[in-house]
Formats: C-alpha cells, structure tokens, sequence
C-alpha cells in the first residue's frame, strides 16, 4: 500500500498514475479501494479522481496507530447552526466527551486558530439529538463535529490528540509538530516530518518569543 | 493578539505591502485556521532603523533575524519573490481587501493558488483544496497562465474541477 507515497504530495490524483507502481489496472484500482476503506484517500466526484490525507506519506510501521483515527473521522458527524464561533461556544456547553483535534492542539500549543470543534463521544446518537434540540443541523459544513470512541490511548489524552493530528493531515500536521516539540516527552510514538517543516513550527510557536 | 488589527497596523507602517501566505487565505475564504504570524510581501526592502522608528523590535532567534510588530504578531518577510513568483507580480496581481474598516492588499487568488501549490506541504495542499471548493469559479485564469507554466496551469485547472 505505500506505493501511493510515490506519488508525492498534490491536491488531487488519477488513479491512472499508479498503474504502472502498482503493476496493473486492477491491482491500482484494488490499492485505491483499500486506502479508501482505511480512510487515507477520498473519491471526488469525477470517477478515478482521488484525494489523499498527508499522513498516507507517514512511514507504514506506523500506520496501524493512525487507523483508530481514520476510522473515527470516517464515522465524524458533522453539524452546524449559525456557522460561526458561537457554535462552538454553545456545542462545548452540551456536549461531554473527548475533544480533540483544532480547539485541544490550541489549548496545548497557541500555535494555530482552531476552527472545527471534534469531540469524540460515548454515545453519538444522544449527542446528536442534544444537538438538534439546541438547533444545530447536521450537514458536511458544520464547525462543531462528534466523534464514535475508537481504538486506545484516550488515557494518554496527549498521544491520542497527536496521532488525531498526525492522522487527520494537512494543517493538523503542523499541530502536530508544535505537540511533539512542545510536550515531546509524553509521546512513546512519534510521526515523521520534513525538516523544513520542523522549523517552521518551531519558529513560530508563540511561547518561542 | 490579533491579525487583523496587526495587518491594518502593517499596511498603514509601511505602505507598499502585500499580504502573502495564510493570512491572505483568510481574506479571501473568511475564518480559518493560521499560525499566529503573518507573511508580508515587500516591494522594496526596509532597513533595521525604519522598523525601529516605527516600533517594531527586531530579534536573533537562532541565528535568524525576526521583526515583531509593537504588539508582539511576527512578521515573515518577502522582498524577491513568493514560491518563485516575483515581488513585482504579487503586486500587480494583488486585490484590495476590506478589514475591520480599513483597506489592505492581499495576494490574489491566482498567485496564491500558484505559489500554495508550488510550495505542496501538506497545509499548502489544504489550502489549496479549500480555496478551490469555496472560490475556484472566481479563477481569472488568464492571470493563472500568466502566472504559471502550462503545467501548473493545466493542474490547477483539473483540481478546480474536481472541487468548485
């Protein structure tokens, strides 16, 4: 499954691109289905048009601690009702669980503004109607999203937000780094980064100043 | 701390600016997710005494120069180029942007999404899917063939595509 990472990092991609790493049609086709199912790539809506999540480009030995997240953002339910931050402020008030994620990495780090409120939950479905009884609407816009408990290492609460980041990708990536650089020593599993990257991180985070 | 009264306060010090980076992505798609500095395209470099007279502190942070504003936003400055598109076109391609009441210039969508795919980290990428989702019908693409080679132009083409 690591041919993808040949690849390298790009907005969007054909599938047609890994016929020839993946050796035939079939084999490319049945690669993407399976990434698919593990949450790294996305269809768009043009047929053979894929995206991927920046954490597909993570070393493969530590992939099996990136799927509890994947699977959970597969299942995140999300729900919004005026669109803006008092969501969040409203949404923090209702809902109990795990939060995770934009608003938990800023709460750890000051390094990035957080904009989508992730929360994993014990029970979706009650979480959900509380929210609908408040008048929020569940949509794919939403700033406020619930997450199903999956997997371990919500007792290492610090863990659990880095790999959710090293997971979800893209921006996150970059909380993920301010984490490991600022609370290194509660990580046992760490992801892998351009240097570049690193200190980039490091020069901004605001506790540097 | 807030960027947008730093931004106001930076195109008001020192004029010729414009706003690159994730900053320019905000004012274009509204809030979102930034890092708390701002990048600032410079048509003509400033001296360490101009800065000064105008408040900001300069620093040496490992061995690199870093310039605050009065109120502490980090500045990241750009006098030749973004992501290999001239100074002088990010200026000329730049749009007029209104924030909290006042005027500033930002990078257009189109050097923009040039210089974000250029640069393909995996916030770039991000950046790049959001902005073609919320804004790709508004891509002047003779400005993006200008800007970009066939290549580049052709891709963002596809992605704008698949997302607008």
């Amino acid at each position: 499954m690591t041919l993808v990472q040949v690849l390298g990092q790009r907005p969007v991609y054909h599938v047609s691109e890994l016929f020839e790493t993946a050796g035939s049609r079939a084999t490319a086709y049945r690669l993407l289905s399976k990434l698919r199912e593990l949450g790294f790539a996305s269809e768009t809506r043009k047929r053979g048009y894929f995206t991927l999540r920046s954490s597909v480009f993570q070393p493969y030995r530590l992939w099996p601690n990136l799927l509890p997240s994947l699977r959970a953002f597969k299942q995140a339910r999300y729900f919004g009702r005026a669109y803006d931050d008092s969501d969040v402020n409203l949404a923090r008030r209702l809902l109990k669980g795990f939060v995770t994620l934009d608003y938990r990495a800023y709460e750890l780090t000051h390094f990035q503004t957080p904009h989508t409120f992730f929360v994993y939950v014990e029970d979706a479905e009650r979480q959900a109607e509380l929210l609908e009884q408040a008048g929020f609407s569940e949509g794919r816009k939403g700033r406020v999203a619930i997450l199903p408990k999956e997997g371990d290492n919500f007792d290492n609460e610090i863990q659990r937000v880095y790999l959710d980041c090293l997971a979800f990708g893209g921006r996150s990536t970059l909380d993920a780094i301010a984490i490991e650089l600022l609370y290194g020593d509660k990580l046992s599993i760490k992801g892998e980064f351009p240097i570049e990257l690193v200190m980039k991180v490091r020069d901004d985070l605001p506790h540097e100043s | 701390m807030n960027l947008d009264s730093a931004a106001v306060r930076v195109s008001k010090d020192l004029k010729d600016v414009v706003f690159v980076g994730a900053f320019a992505v905000i004012c274009h798609i509204g809030p979102y997710r930034s890092s708390q500095d701002i990048d600032v395209a410079l048509a003509t470099p400033l001296s360490d005494e101009v800065f000064e007279a105008l408040g900001y502190r300069i620093f040496h942070e490992r061995g690199k120069k870093v310039i605050r504003t009065p109120e502490g936003v980090k500045l990241d400055m750009f006098t030749r180029d973004v992501s290999g598109i001239p100074i002088k076109e990010i200026f000329r391609t730049s749009v007029i942007k209104r924030i909290r009441g006042s005027e500033i210039r930002v990078m257009g969508l189109e050097a923009l999404l040039i210089a974000k795919m250029r640069a393909s980290r995996p916030q770039d990428i991000e950046d790049v899917q959001q902005l073609c989702r919320r804004l790709g019908k508004a891509i002047k693409w003779n400005v993006v063939d200008e800007l970009a080679s066939r290549e580049e132009s052709a891709e963002l083409k596809n992605v704008v595509s698949l997302f607008a």
